[in-house]
């Protein structure tokens, strides 16, 4: 590991996540960086709006006309109606994946035996494809939110049980030894070692996760269903809605963006020290 | 010539008193090992044994270093000392009772500070921690912190992250992590082969310093000969693998021992050559 400069760490005290610290983090800094990013997606917003805007075709309406409709439909009304239900399911659909799969990854580690005989049943349960379970799910709970929140709670839990799992089994045997030689009980070792050590394991398993969380959301509302923002993309397609359509998948791109940017946020604040001590290895 | 053979070669070490019995302590070694062994891969057809047949007493505030050509099981026999790993033969007494696992007495410093420190705890947090699961008060473990922090000449620096410090400040903190709970017995597993030349003198002296203030007893695993001589009351001579005590060699070095002048010293480089010819004849 290279020796990084002390001076610089220091003033860029733990909150120090950026490769090389010698540059600056001015505002002007982090709106050129925005536009490095944006720019080739500006660009193709741009020619969409350009090439469809004297378009007749019914399945290429034009840009503008996507753009007003879709301020009609979803502000305030679409929102209230299709969107925050859907969200609602999968916001508790995901924290329940998010709190079973790290449990049970713990209990795998605590437990030697739960890891043996749970591990068929789990990696059975594993890779059955969820959406094709739906139906099953529909006979055992309906077509209402318990319905839904259970599959996405069902389909999203797996990246996050395996990551915890994983990122258990890989703490630093150095790590444990300490723990053992400063008298850390099993149930210190967990809260104090483990976990932490195998937290950003841990974080990119809730990320996988709620990818599939957005998904089964959708998924859910196009069978059975006759709400939600799945089921509203369904049927303006399937009644040649399709200005409404576009407006539905934007509107689905702008949530799942939104999500991402709010995790990335947080998993960037919990996990300081980890982007800390990265970024200075690799300097 | 202050050089003295406490042991024949065949392993077997005289017990000498304890010099310097602290207080209310019981007398007596606070480290005894009886025919210690340890074989990995038992079962297999070839089973590597890792330690021979190891016996050495550790008298109660004593500075003892283990040398030995690099797989020679120093590595292996300091974790079985401090509990770690169960060995396959012998016993390991800790103030005359069977050693049961890691021990409350008991500190270890490893090798690797950076795998050792947690990185998602400050340096105060880190050091707290054995006391945090000792049930010690808050405003006391922000005294010890403290004290510790300046015992290893680093005071100020409780609410960096470890990995902002150099490696050499890293391993100080990792020692003041292991003297935090008042540990009797301190066990170094090659603490300085990670850091620089100049750091490494540093915390020789750091050590040292130590020893003496707190009459804490150390067992110091390296394999830098010049290090064990400078260091030790008593250097244990490991033969090659698998580990037996090929000799024990007292260091009459008066202390407090200092880089130039000590290892410029005739004695000092008489023992270095005695203990190196012992080291290379294994």
């Amino acid at each position: 590991m290279a020796q990084p400069d002390l001076d610089a760490v220091y003033a860029g005290g733990a909150s120090q996540t950026s490769r090389a610290p010698r540059r600056t983090r001015g505002p002007l800094r982090m709106a050129g960086q925005a536009l490095v990013g944006l720019w080739l997606f500006a660009v193709l917003v741009g020619l969409w709006w350009l090439l469809t805007e004297h378009s007749t075709s019914p399945y290429f309406p034009p840009l503008s006309q996507i753009v007003s409709e879709l301020w009609k439909v979803w502000v305030f009304h679409g929102i209230r109606v299709d969107l925050v239900p859907s969200l609602v399911h999968l916001v508790v659909g995901y924290a329940l994946a998010g709190i079973l799969g790290i449990a049970v990854g713990v209990l795998f580690w605590r437990v030697r035996v739960a890891k043996q005989s749970l591990s068929p049943i789990v990696y059975f349960l594993y890779v059955l494809p969820a959406p094709v379970l739906l139906p099953a799910f529909i006979v055992l709970f309906g077509i209402g939110s318990t319905m839904k929140i259970a599959i996405i709670a069902f389909a999203s839990i797996w990246p996050v049980l395996f990551n915890t799992i994983d990122g258990m089994e890989g703490v630093d045997s150095v790590k444990l030894d300490t723990a053992r030689s400063l008298g850390l009980s099993r149930g210190e070792t967990l809260r104090s070692v483990v976990l932490p050590g195998a937290s950003p394991q841990i974080a990119a398993g809730l990320r996988n996760s709620l990818q599939v969380a957005i998904l089964l959301m959708v998924v859910s509302e196009m069978v059975a269903s006759t709400s939600g923002i799945g089921y509203f993309i369904l049927n303006a397609q399937q009644s040649f809605e399709s200005v409404d359509m576009w407006t539905g998948i934007i509107v689905l791109g702008v949530v799942g963006s939104a999500l991402n940017l709010i995790f990335v946020t947080v998993e960037r604040g919990v996990l300081r020290w980890y982007y800390g001590e990265r970024a200075l290895q690799t300097v | 010539m202050v050089l003295r053979r406490a042991s024949a070669p065949d392993g077997l070490v005289a017990t000498e008193p304890a010099e310097s019995v602290r207080g209310d302590r019981p007398t007596g070694p606070v480290l005894s090992v009886r025919h210690l062994g340890k074989d990995y891969g038992i079962g297999r057809a070839e089973p590597k044994v890792a330690v021979q047949d190891v016996t050495l007493d550790v008298s109660r505030g004593e500075f003892v270093c283990v040398v030995g050509p690099s797989g020679a099981g120093k590595t292996t026999l300091l974790r079985c000392l401090a509990g770690l790993t169960q060995p396959s033969r012998g016993e390991v007494l800790l103030d005359g009772q069977p050693i049961r696992g890691a021990s409350e007495q008991v500190g270890v410093v490893f090798q690797d500070y950076s795998r050792s420190l947690f990185p998602w705890m400050s340096v105060a947090r880190n050091i707290a921690l054995p006391l945090k699961v000792r049930g010690v008060a808050k405003a006391a473990q922000r005294q010890v912190v403290e004290e510790v922090l300046s015992l290893v000449g680093l005071p100020g620096v409780e609410e960096r992250y470890p990995w902002q410090l150099s490696g050499g400040m890293q391993q100080r903190v990792a020692i003041a992590r292991s003297l935090a709970y008042k540990p009797e017995l301190l066990f170094m597993d090659e603490p300085y082969a990670s850091v620089d030349a100049q750091a490494r003198a540093e915390l020789e002296d750091v050590i040292q310093d130590i020893h003496q203030r707190l009459g804490v007893t150390v067992f110091f695993v390296t394999h830098d000969i010049d290090e064990a001589v400078y260091l030790a009351d008593r250097v244990t001579v490991l033969s090659g693998s698998p580990a037996v005590v090929r000799e024990t060699v007292e260091v009459g070095l008066e202390r407090p021992r200092n880089q130039i002048a000590t290892k410029g010293s005739p004695n000092f480089i008489e023992l270095r050559k005695h203990v190196f010819e012992l080291v290379a004849g294994g």
